[in-house]
């Protein structure tokens, strides 16, 4: 059995060797400078003794967790607990804001959103098997309510100042090509009171979108954002409170079509204030918005304090040489002057 | 080749994160009638879960536990996190471990596919657990600015975003921005 397993193993660990070899320069020099350009940083460089071996394959070992894997995928999930049991289905549904076909799962009763996270250079060691994809799936629930606005304001049909029509659930959820809606009944008539008018006929319940519920619903979510911002770390923290509550809205605006909830959020929170100011400020908030807008569609919520940071870094330097601009204008008005 | 700085540059604190080098997308994994199962009984992979600062042209078993030993160094520079110090290829890594938040666990999945089953149908079985995470940069030490240190905060975030409201917490709160 061990020669048997040694040989089948050979060619493989030798294909593995040549890999390292030819690959190694390639991928170190690359690591080098692009950790130099990126972070400034050079680290002490010490001196290493020996060197290590390639690794060889471990496959002769009977019965490994890893017999069999096939596409590993390394995912850090909700715990589903030692009482329930944690099969979930995915279920294909359209993501609120952009509207395309996105998977979500569906586990315990609870719906989770699956995002994932890769550095440009990482592999994974996941005890004795190695992984070339070093990407991370991360799973976090979302609440239902986000998922079915976009739903909920199509079906109650409202045409100019008629507040529209109330439904029962099982016609909402009914959606074109989409059947995974049905499959979250149990929880939308739970999730969806919080921002809807309910309507009791005998045994059945009719729900109507209620725009007054939702903005008050969106508010009470920016809240809790601004409360956990700060304590995310340092840079956070020294933020002003103005800024939390831009980068609450905007990581809330990843749930949110614009027109209308994200609109109507802004309103109520007054935050296009700046646009009355001046032009000049005006001008440069148009600036700053039209970027965010472009960036929000490329970029996901973990990077969103980044991006409304460089959008605000942006913003300030154009002021400042705009302001510069004013100063040289004043200068060359008094030398005309004198 | 690059030349080498005598000392530390001091950063002051309101300097924002430094640029990522990775990138988070949506999961549009191309799935359909797909069933996952996350359990606990499988292997318990804690401490031996590994994300290197470089690609390895390899998938499958290897005998890492015999050549990759990390040894701790005690707290490092930045932040008192701990440190962790080990070597790949002769080359030195610094790392430290990330305990996976309360409430959150790491699950290895496989793809399996049922012979009797459609084609189209798929299913991801969980093969092993973990509790923590190792996570090791080149030739610097590991702060909490790093990717992985701050893709763990959207898991915080997320709890705040996505923790359904009920009416009575929504009517008892005063609501004023």
């Amino acid at each position: 059995m061990a020669r048997v397993c040694a040989s089948l193993t050979f060619p493989p660990a030798l294909r593995f060797k040549i890999q390292c070899h030819s690959h190694s320069s390639f991928v170190i020099f690359r690591v080098n400078s692009l950790y130099s350009q990126i972070y400034g940083y050079r680290g002490k460089e010490q001196s290493v003794t020996g060197s290590v071996r390639a690794f060889e394959s471990s496959s002769a070992k009977p019965m490994s967790w890893c017999d069999g894997v096939l596409e590993p995928r390394v995912l850090v999930a909700p715990d589903p607990g030692t009482d329930r049991n944690g099969l979930g289905q995915m279920i294909l549904l359209r993501h609120p804001k952009s509207g395309n076909a996105t998977q979500y799962l569906f586990v315990n009763g609870i719906l989770l959103e699956l995002q994932w996270f890769k550095n440009l250079y990482g592999s994974w060691f996941l005890g004795d098997y190695i992984t070339e994809d070093g990407r991370l799936y991360l799973s976090t629930p979302i609440d239902p309510v986000f998922i079915m606005l976009p739903i909920f304001k199509e079906a109650r049909m409202k045409k100019g100042d008629d507040l529209g029509r109330f439904r029962q659930l099982d016609e909402i959820l009914f959606v074109d090509g989409y059947p995974g809606y049905m499959q979250l009944m149990s929880i939308v008539e739970n999730c969806m009171q919080v921002v809807s008018e309910i309507i009791e006929v005998g045994s059945s319940k009719f729900f109507r979108l209620d725009d007054s519920k939702v903005l008050r619903w969106l508010c009470y979510k920016v809240c809790q954002l601004k409360q956990t911002l700060p304590k995310l770390d340092k840079n956070y923290a020294v933020q002003s409170e103005k800024d939390t509550l831009i980068d609450a809205v905007s990581i809330l605006g990843e749930y949110l079509k614009e027109e209308p909830w994200l609109q109507l959020l802004c309103n109520h929170l007054k935050l296009n204030i700046l646009e009355v100011t001046g032009k000049a400020q005006a001008n440069a908030e148009g600036n700053n918005n039209s970027r965010l807008c472009n960036e929000l569609q490329e970029q996901s919520n973990d990077k969103k304090g980044t991006t409304a940071k460089k959008g605000r870094q942006a913003k300030k330097v154009k002021l400042e040489t705009e302001s510069h601009n004013i100063k040289d204008m004043f200068s060359r008005a008094s030398r005309k002057k004198s | 080749m690059f030349t080498k700085l005598g000392g530390l540059s001091l950063e002051p604190k309101s300097v924002p994160p430094p640029k990522r080098t990775g990138w988070i997308g949506r999961g549009n994994c191309h799935m359909e009638k797909a069933t996952i199962d996350l359990k606990r009984d499988g292997k318990d992979l804690s401490g031996r879960v590994h994300q290197l600062p470089c690609c390895v042209k390899h998938d499958g078993p290897a005998s890492v536990s015999h050549y990759f030993k990390p040894k701790h160094k005690g707290v490092g520079e930045d932040e008192g996190l701990p440190l962790q110090e080990a070597h790949f290829r002769g080359r030195l890594l610094q790392g430290t471990t990330l305990p996976l938040p309360h409430g959150y666990s790491g699950f290895v999945l496989s793809k399996s596919s049922p012979p009797t089953s459609d084609e189209n149908s798929h299913s991801w079985d969980t093969k092993a657990t973990f509790q923590d995470i190792t996570y090791w940069n080149h030739d610097y030490s590991p702060s909490q600015n790093d990717e992985l240190f701050r893709a763990f905060h959207w898991l915080t975030v997320a709890k705040a975003l996505h923790n359904p409201v009920t009416p009575e917490e929504l009517a008892s709160s005063s609501v004023t921005l």
